[in-house]
């Protein structure tokens, strides 16, 4: 079955929602008659944004100056073109081509970083040190990797077109070891030598589970219930433990631990990051917040502006050390921890994913990946 | 235009008065609720689709459309940009559909299509429809409609919802296979229920 004939179907079978029919100007009368009694601010009392960009970490800006030359990578796919190195004060930062325009999984492994998307289904190695690139067809188009991560060495991702759990060669992305999952996987994550999957829907029942696997057989461990029914959208682990964003019940939690911790969710995850100390969780309202992994409390808030109200959504969060890293758009931000102040910021980039492994830190915009950090 | 010096009670007065008949600006209050007025007409349609189908019953799918742009109301700043506007609405659709699929979890009792007989006939979702669209994570759900009800983009399904276009990729394809099944015996198609093979 195409995806294809699956969209004809469901246009057809959704085609009585969309010739709805309705009164659009009784349903404003009704509404006006309601406005009547309802507040509006007044327009002078906007909250602005960037003024208060960091609230807890209220710290001069760095300028980043943008310097663009030129750099020659080695090799790579015939269409890939050199990319021109980003000069920060800081030092230079790596930036490598690699066309590839909505990354669905960024991941930084022994061998190298790996990308997908997934609308080609192809798994794309890119050289950290040259950017030389090599690319490996994982399945049909629109069939792609749903996620990655890395773990002793390895690359490890599931395929949406087998639902298959793959241990990979970091190297040359060999599929080294392969089983079926029993379901539908949302994400993955690993830490040292551990790897958590989270999955929903087995059988019958609509729940979420998250399974410790042992990565050098492929084989669950334990399995812990999360929720009746619902999707796993984040799934992160650290040195403060495995935290998974639980959608059903709009919540952050705790899962390896017996009594998970439970945060409810001020918004709509954009982010999730696990540190030493802290856990840290970007939602749409523009806001960045880092928790006690102990005891739930909140330990800083950023606010990024008011994204109801025009300001920014940070798209992804990363830690890596004691520096937390915030995507948004045109800018990846730093902050130290343990000073609570920003430590630096990278402007000309719209990131679409962060990753943290022993290359450093790195960045996927459309159509390259850059070296933010060095580790 | 001048201030009349004192008033009828020999208090100044601060109400203007005008030596030529002149019409009289518009409050922001006023040009803020035009604004609204325009966007409500130019979106209804959508918005109601969508609220339809993110909480499978038009009576709750119109009050959720009053209660968002209520909420809207109380937002003058988005009002300058339709689009932003619009995509308020639809996110915080999104978030009474979480609450209420929360509340559902609790209940595990599928709510009849039209409670009470309300006149619905002029959507023809079969109650099967409706249950396999509310049996979809809630993300996934919005990802549907807006890609194949109201014919979204896949950017302009990621900027609405503020998630990346291969969230939105991902998200519409996890939900398409999970519709399969419950929808083959609706459109008589064979290959819909059939899984993928070979693959």
């Amino acid at each position: 079955m195409s995806p294809d004939r699956d969209e004809s179907a469901v246009r057809e079978l959704l085609t009585p929602l969309a010739d709805l029919t309705y009164n659009a100007d009784g349903a404003w009368q009704s509404l006006r008659s309601r406005l009547d009694t309802a507040d509006q601010p007044q327009l002078g009392s906007r909250r602005r944004l960037p003024r208060r960009l960091v609230s807890a970490f209220s710290v001069g800006a760095v300028v980043v100056a943008i310097v663009i030359s030129s750099v020659v990578i080695g090799s790579g796919r015939a269409n890939h073109v050199a990319k021109p190195p980003i000069v920060t004060p800081g030092g230079t930062l790596l930036s490598f081509a690699t066309n590839i325009h909505d990354v669905t999984t960024l991941t930084d492994t022994a061998g190298g970083l790996w990308l997908s998307s997934w609308e080609d289904a192809i798994l794309t190695r890119v050289d950290p040190r040259t950017g030389a690139s090599t690319s490996l067809h994982v399945g049909q188009s629109r069939n792609s990797i749903i996620t990655a991560t890395t773990a002793d060495d390895e690359l490890f991702d599931v395929r949406f077109d087998t639902g298959q759990l793959e241990a990979r060669d970091s190297s040359s992305g060999v599929v080294l070891r392969a089983t079926k999952q029993p379901a539908e996987t949302d994400t993955l994550t690993a830490q040292g030598n551990r790897l958590w999957v989270s999955e929903c829907c087995r059988g019958s029942s609509p729940s979420q589970t998250v399974l410790t696997v042992d990565p050098s057989t492929l084989v669950a461990t334990t399995e812990v219930i999360v929720a009746q029914e619902g999707e796993t959208p984040q799934l992160a682990a650290g040195a403060a433990g495995v935290w998974l964003i639980n959608e059903a019940s709009t919540q952050l939690q705790r899962v390896d631990t017996p009594h998970g911790i439970v945060i409810p969710l001020p918004g709509n995850d954009t982010g999730l990051a696990v540190g030493a100390s802290v856990v840290v969780l970007a939602d749409d309202s523009g806001r960045v917040m880092g928790y006690d992994p102990t005891t739930g409390a909140l330990l800083f808030s950023l606010q990024f502006g008011v994204a109801e109200d025009g300001g920014v959504v940070p798209r992804a969060v990363a830690i890596d050390g004691d520096t937390l890293y915030v995507a948004i758009p045109g800018h990846v931000l730093e902050f130290s921890i343990a000073k609570k102040a920003k430590v630096g910021d990278v402007t000309g980039l719209d990131v679409q994913r962060l990753s943290v492994g022993e290359h450093g830190v790195w960045a996927a915009t459309d159509g390259s990946v850059v070296q933010i950090a060095t580790s | 235009m001048l201030l009349r010096s004192e008033g009828g009670d020999g208090q100044p007065s601060k109400e203007p008065i005008s030596l030529f008949p002149v019409t009289r600006p518009a409050t922001a209050q006023e040009r803020s609720r035009d604004a609204l007025a325009s966007v409500f007409l130019a979106s209804y349609g959508d918005c109601l689709r969508f609220a339809l189908g993110m909480l499978g019953d038009r009576l709750v799918g119109e009050e959720a459309v009053q209660d968002a742009f209520v909420r809207l109301w109380a937002r003058p700043p988005l009002l300058d940009d339709p689009l932003a506007a619009k995509a308020y609405v639809f996110r915080t659709i999104v978030n009474m559909g979480r609450s209420r699929q929360r509340r559902d979890a609790h209940r595990r009792v599928l709510e009849p299509a039209v409670p009470g007989g309300v006149d619905d006939k002029d959507v023809a979702l079969s109650v099967d429809i409706r249950a396999a669209l509310q049996a979809l994570p809630t993300r996934r759900r919005a990802c549907v409609l807006m890609r194949y009800v109201l014919d979204y983009t896949e950017r302009e399904t990621a900027d609405a919802l503020h998630i990346s276009i291969g969230t939105v990729k991902s998200q519409t394809h996890k939900a398409l296979r999970q519709l399969r099944d419950p929808l083959a015996g609706t459109t008589g198609q064979e290959g819909v229920a059939n899984h993928e093979s070979g693959s």
